[in-house]
């Protein structure tokens, strides 16, 4: 593999062998490294050999080692002779996180922090597999994968304001239930509403440090501030999709005379009724995971509503964004001064759309689409904004997270759950969690520094850094 | 190395299973034992209900990945969490088993995490000096 170093935070991958284009990966000196130490970088290169990739396979600083595609990895197919992948998109289909903002200080919330943490963990299941806050019948939950989170408009756990501030308006084109099976039914039916386990979670915090006064004004967001991050996915519904979807696309690939470097990224010619099929599905997942964070966050009003005793509009608990960071859209891009029609996959990568974009909701457009980058349990989160550079660069898309460093495994070798939570007590955090176990694989060294990471992104231009949220409380799954 | 066993393999972000044992069997249920260690210590469990389940894939490997995604299936759809696993039939493309388990109890049952999927990343099902070899990447 030959790789140069093309700019401050870029290095490319160039083309060889089965790779129609060449490979880019946005990151500093220490965080190519970590990526060179496993096979992320060669998983670019195989994310180059699919057919109709434009531009390039790229990565973003947080990469690492996947399945399929790296964790971390961008890249989009022509509409006319590109293939969609599920690989490229995950199990864990439209995997995201939403940030909301309340009206409270970080003084008001201190002395109800632990009773906070208590009725959120009442209302909202964590773990694996536990029942969700709403229970649906097979046909409702057809209704709510077809039209995501409007659906929940209509029973009250939604409002108008949400639905304008989630990424697609809380509903992806295109879904159809035909495409789902009775398996995905039968194993989201009673997961709306419920945060799953593994690295998601749900976190009180308070704004440390506004960056970029008038997109945080925008944004609603103030220095001292409590917010609210939800990070979750499309659940048992989702990854049921995929593996449904993940068996027949090999087939399709071979038929196709696809020849693949790893069978996780089986994927059918866009057009075909693979392809068609397996969209349609994606699209239900998608919208059962903003409607299972849109159900989340019903919950965290109630438990606000219960432990300040006041209704949650007068505690200005609003949503400020939802975006996903496992997805694949059909997206309009300008590629060589005319503008295209392609296939973006993100998988664990964040849409970033610049100022102007019709897509960027109305009250932030001036500044661009609101980023949300979860850090690690219990040391910072950031929220960015979009860019036309990442509109130029990278397909409007951005980095997702701080990126997995050591594996589970050896976090556990290295503190028992127990102590990283006596630690994390210890910073003043309040920990929540369904397994204390499970809080050992997540612990904050187990993963990159997710500042190193947003240094990258904001250096490169790809979305600049608006504020960093630091955390009060955790619920982990 | 034990002529039958398995052993969860270090992934940076996923976990995978490796399994051995004298014939193709054993190695589809030792991979179904050492996915289910990640989603509640074992010992905790008892078997008070069967279930026989069936699978179908185009290729024996892909047949271990659709054999263990059935049973994540079995488990979130019925709350079902299976301890005792027994291949019954199986060719190349086609497993019959009965596995046994107990409907799930957070009180008595220490849940240690989930499971997402069995991916195809490295899938891997050959024969051995010993017998047969497994290995599946699960998404965690």
């Amino acid at each position: 593999m030959r790789v140069s170093r093309t700019g401050p935070h870029i290095y490319e991958i160039a083309r060889e062998g089965a790779m129609r284009v060449p490979g880019r990966v946005y990151a500093d000196e220490s965080l190519f490294a970590q990526a060179g130490h496993e096979e992320a970088l060669q998983q670019v290169a195989n994310v180059a050999t699919l057919p109709g990739i434009v531009g390039a396979s790229i990565a973003m600083p947080d990469i690492h080692w996947g399945y399929g595609f790296p964790i971390g990895g961008v890249a989009a197919m022509d509409e006319r002779d590109g293939v969609v992948s599920p690989g490229g998109v995950g199990f864990d289909i439209n995997c995201g996180v939403r940030l909301v903002r309340t009206g409270l200080g970080v003084e008001e919330v201190r002395p109800r922090l632990e009773a906070l943490m208590q009725e959120l963990m009442r209302r909202v299941p964590q773990g694996s597999g536990p029942h969700g806050a709403l229970e649906l019948g097979e046909r409702d939950l057809g209704r709510l994968a077809e039209q995501g989170a409007p659906f929940l408009a209509g029973r009250g756990f939604a409002t108008d304001d949400d639905l304008a501030h989630i990424e697609e308006g809380g509903a992806m084109p295109g879904a159809d239930m035909a495409a789902v099976s009775a398996k995905a039914v039968a194993r989201g039916r009673s997961q709306v509403g419920s945060l799953g386990s593994g690295n998601h979670f749900l976190e009180v915090q308070v704004v440390d440090e506004v960056l970029d006064e008038p997109a945080a004004r925008a944004f609603g967001i103030a220095a001292g501030q409590v917010t609210v991050m939800i990070h979750s996915g499309s659940r048992g519904f989702g990854h049921q999709v995929c593996t449904d979807h993940l068996a027949g696309m090999a087939s399709a690939a071979a038929q196709a005379g696809i020849d693949l470097p790893d069978r996780q990224l089986a994927c059918a010619p866009l057009g075909s009724a693979a392809a068609r099929e397996y969209l349609a599905a994606m699209a239900c997942a998608c919208n059962f995971a903003f409607a299972n964070r849109q159900m989340m966050l019903h919950e965290v009003r109630g438990a606000f509503e219960h432990v300040f005793r006041q209704s949650w509009e007068r505690l200005g608990v609003q949503l400020v964004y939802d975006v996903a960071h496992n997805i694949a859209k059909r997206e309009v891009h300008e590629v060589g001064g005319a503008r295209r029609a392609v296939w973006v996959h993100r998988k664990g990568a964040t849409r970033a759309y610049g100022p102007g974009r019709p897509e960027v909701p109305a009250d932030y457009r001036a500044v661009g689409q609101p980023v949300i980058i979860p850090g690690s349990m219990g040391t910072e989160s950031w929220l960015l904004a979009g860019t036309d550079v990442a509109m130029r660069e990278t397909w409007g898309s951005t980095c997702h997270g701080a990126g997995r460093a050591l594996s589970r495994h050896a976090a556990k070798k290295v503190k028992s759950g127990a102590d990283v939570r006596r630690e994390l007590e210890h910073g003043g955090i309040v920990v929540r969690a369904g397994s204390v176990a499970s809080l050992a694989e997540e612990a904050p060294y187990a993963y990159k520094d997710v500042a190193g990471v947003v240094d990258v992104v904001h250096d490169a231009g790809l979305s600049r850094k608006v504020a960093r949220l630091k955390p009060l409380g955790v619920l982990k799954g | 190395m034990m002529t039958a066993g398995y052993e969860l393999v270090d992934h940076t972000a996923d976990i995978g299973v490796h399994a051995w044992g004298h014939t193709r069997e054993e190695v589809f249920e030792l991979a179904a034992e050492g996915m289910f260690s990640l989603i509640c210590d074992p010992m905790t469990i008892g078997t008070t209900q069967t279930v026989d389940v069936e699978v179908d894939a185009s290729q024996p490997d892909l047949l271990l990945a659709a054999w263990l995604n059935e049973l994540l299936f079995r488990f979130e759809a019925t709350r079902v969490i299976f301890e005792t696993f027994e291949v019954t039939e199986l060719s190349d493309t086609r497993l019959k088993a009965r596995v046994g388990g107990e409907p799930l109890d957070p009180s008595r049952h220490a849940v240690c995490g989930g499971v997402k999927a069995a991916t195809l990343h490295d899938l891997s099902l050959r024969p051995s000096p010993g017998g047969w070899d497994g290995f599946v990447l699960l998404d965690v």
